[in-house]
């Protein structure tokens, strides 16, 4: 209001600069969180011991627990954080639904389903391994694909629905929850006829815990991760289109359906690739890429970056509270997002998602 | 007001002479609305036809015989007219006369069963989508999304079809200049889901503009608009159309803010042109044989109005 009429390419400019800006600063927040965060625990160090640990100047105990155990698991919470943010984002985009995610859709649940099938009936893993974890994963490439042929099926159904017409928002959402509930049953299942059955196995799908993944699943959910953000972040524009309605889109040259699809099916990836490893983190994607929102609005060329970077830092975050608060207990870090991820999503049902 | 009688009625002669409208008076004998229509500005003889084919220079839009139909209903048929670079054209038709399909195939949203459209001498159907976006702008009916989008972003996405990567200068100053032309620079930074209606419609018609198209198309542009906004999103139309060469086709319900605003109007029935010419198409007649409505057509200084006296549903159900 009232910021004169005299040079819109000027305001507008100091207005994209302190989107980036912010972008910038939650990313460099989650770094200095990562510094601390590795920090903290059992064997504290300050922020300083584990910066010159990382750089390699520090005696042998440090570099074991920050480069084996903390290290790992920070990076695991980035990777996943910017997975399951982006990938709400872009499915809040592609089906027009403000409620939509990975976890809210079911597509997480039919990637851990697929991912139970694959290490309980295929052998790929075992579900009652003699470590401290429950699961214990050999072949995490068998797995990758499995979580993701359970995540794709359910994407096929929620862009069949999508398709269908009369399907409001919130239909869709249902339809999400119930196919949920449906692979949720199929996982527990499966684990019952593993073998001598622990509880924990099953709490592994149902509230992720970011603890057991290691460098060799790290590498493949960055592989994954990381080309996908430089897809998205190449159809920025095609995004923004497609914010503006179908017919819209099409008219700015985008090939719509070509969009939908490759993205919705870009999008259960990332999905899946995180719950292979790291169980069900349920709200990330909901609730980052809409706090993204709020904060810088809707333009999707700021948009998938600061989502990644919310992303980040918000699973970050919630693992760090998740190891520090009762320590030594460690809550799984799906426990915590549940806790920050449902009040917002009964807050977009029950008032203005859609703005 | 920018009215040329003397090109319109060259215009029609022009096109009667083609062989299509020759070809689709044949299929559908006295249906064939177009011809009888024109045909009154015009008496051009429907027989004329080898080597006359239409000249190409001139039009920005032609289209040819084009038809459409989904699986069930047949909602265009045969329809054909040309427009030339900065004229207004209004649509007119009653609900489900075929205006916005005829919108939607000259944006290839649909896909026609038969026909031609040509923009500026090219085939629509061979532009790759980025060629046509440059071509054709679209307002849609509703304009819905842009969640969370401040008014300059939106007006920067119809610059899409001319940034490969990254966003120049050129684009951000395009994007101003069409909004201190419409009036809208005072609400760059504000979000779009905070404006108006009638801001709202002038920031997509500005998302339109920024595309830079050679023909540019509007579905009811001025529906749920008040009369201060109605007048001046056609008075824009008509500054766009007049300054760039640019050719506008509103679909348009009212018919004297068409009278007012436009130089060429298609009159639609059940998918087929009724008539099709200058303001001297808009009479009596054809308002009872559109829209089933008896009106009188005035003079009124240099401009007609449509005063409408009542329904005609008697008569129409005799006919049929």
């Amino acid at each position: 209001m009232g910021s004169g009429t005299s040079a819109p390419i000027a305001i507008y400019r100091r207005y994209a600069r302190r989107k980036a800006l912010v972008i910038m600063l939650v990313a460099l927040g989650s770094a200095a969180l990562a510094i601390i965060a590795m920090g903290l625990g059992s064997a504290g160090l300050s922020p300083l011991e584990v910066i010159r640990t990382l750089l390699g100047r520090a005696d042998a105990t440090a570099s074991r627990i920050v480069l084996h155990i903390r290290l790992p698991r920070v990076l695991a919470a980035l990777l996943a954080g910017a997975a399951l943010s982006l990938s709400g984002c872009v499915m809040q985009n592609l089906l027009v639904n403000p409620l939509a995610s990975d976890y809210t859709l079911g597509i997480s649940q039919g990637a851990a389903f697929g991912a139970a099938v694959a290490i309980v009936v295929l052998g790929a893993g075992t579900t009652q391994s003699t470590t401290l974890d429950a699961v214990w994963i050999n072949n995490p490439y068998v797995v990758t694909v499995f979580a993701f042929l359970g995540a794709i099926l359910t994407t096929l159904v929620v862009l069949g629905m999508a398709r269908a017409r009369g399907m409001t928002p919130e239909a869709m959402i249902l339809a999400g929850i119930a196919m949920g509930a449906l692979f949720s049953a199929g996982t527990i299942i499966t684990q019952y006829f593993a073998s001598d059955v622990q509880v924990a196995s099953v709490v592994f799908w149902t509230f992720g815990d970011l603890g057991r993944a290691s460098w060799k699943e790290l590498a493949i959910i960055a592989g994954v991760t990381l080309p996908v953000v430089a897809f998205f972040i190449a159809r920025r524009w095609s995004l923004n289109a497609l914010a503006a309605g179908d017919e819209t889109a099409r008219t700015l040259g985008v090939n719509v359906n070509r969009l939908r699809l490759a993205g919705m099916f870009l999008a259960s990836l990332l999905a899946a690739v995180c719950v292979a490893f790291l169980g069900i983190i349920a709200f990330v994607g909901l609730v980052a890429p809409h706090l993204m929102r709020r904060v810088i609005g809707g333009d999707y060329r700021y948009l998938v970056p600061g989502s990644v970077a919310a992303g980040s830092f918000l699973l970050l975050a919630s693992d760090t509270i998740g190891r520090t608060i009762i320590a030594p207990v460690v809550l799984p870090v799906g426990a915590i997002t549940s806790f920050m991820g449902a009040p917002l999503f009964i807050y977009l049902l029950v008032r203005g998602y859609r703005r | 007001m920018g009215r040329f009688p003397d090109v319109l009625v060259r215009h029609g002669k022009e096109w009667l002479y083609g062989r299509r409208g020759q070809e689709r008076a044949e299929r559908t004998g006295k249906r064939g609305g177009i011809l009888r229509g024109a045909g009154k500005d015009s008496p051009a003889p429907a027989t004329a036809r080898a080597g006359n084919e239409p000249s190409r220079d001139g039009a920005a839009l032609r289209v040819e015989g084009v038809s459409f139909s989904y699986p069930q209903v047949e909602v265009l048929r045969g329809v054909s007219f040309t427009l030339r670079p900065g004229e207004v054209c209004s649509v007119l038709g009653n609900n489900g006369a075929g205006k916005s399909t005829l919108l939607k195939c000259l944006l290839r949203l649909l896909k026609p069963r038969e026909g031609a459209i040509l923009v500026e001498g090219e085939p629509l159907s061979r532009l790759k989508p980025p060629e046509l976006a440059r071509k054709a702008g679209y307002v849609p009916q509703r304009a819905d999304g842009y969640h969370r989008l401040t008014v300059f972003d939106a007006v920067l996405l119809g610059r899409k079809p001319h940034v490969s990567w990254g966003v120049e200068t050129a684009d951000l100053e395009a994007v101003e200049a069409i909004l201190h032309r419409l009036g809208l620079a005072h609400l760059a930074l504000r979000y779009t889901d905070e404006l108006s209606g009638g801001e709202m419609q002038k920031v997509v018609i500005a998302r339109a503009l920024a595309q830079e198209p050679r023909i540019l198309l509007l579905d009811e542009p001025t529906n749920n608009l008040d009369l201060r906004n109605q007048t001046e999103v056609m008075e824009i139309l008509r500054a766009e159309a007049r300054s760039g060469g640019i050719c506008v086709l509103v679909a348009i319900h009212d018919l004297n803010l068409a009278l007012r605003y436009s130089d060429r109007f298609i009159v639609l029935k059940d998918g087929a042109v009724l008539r099709w010419g200058g303001p001297e198409v808009i009479d009596p007649e054809t308002i009872r044989e559109a829209y089933g409505v008896e009106a009188r057509v005035e003079r009124f200084g240099d401009r007609f109005l449509v005063i409408p006296e009542g329904c005609c549903c008697f008569e129409q159900d005799r006919q049929s």
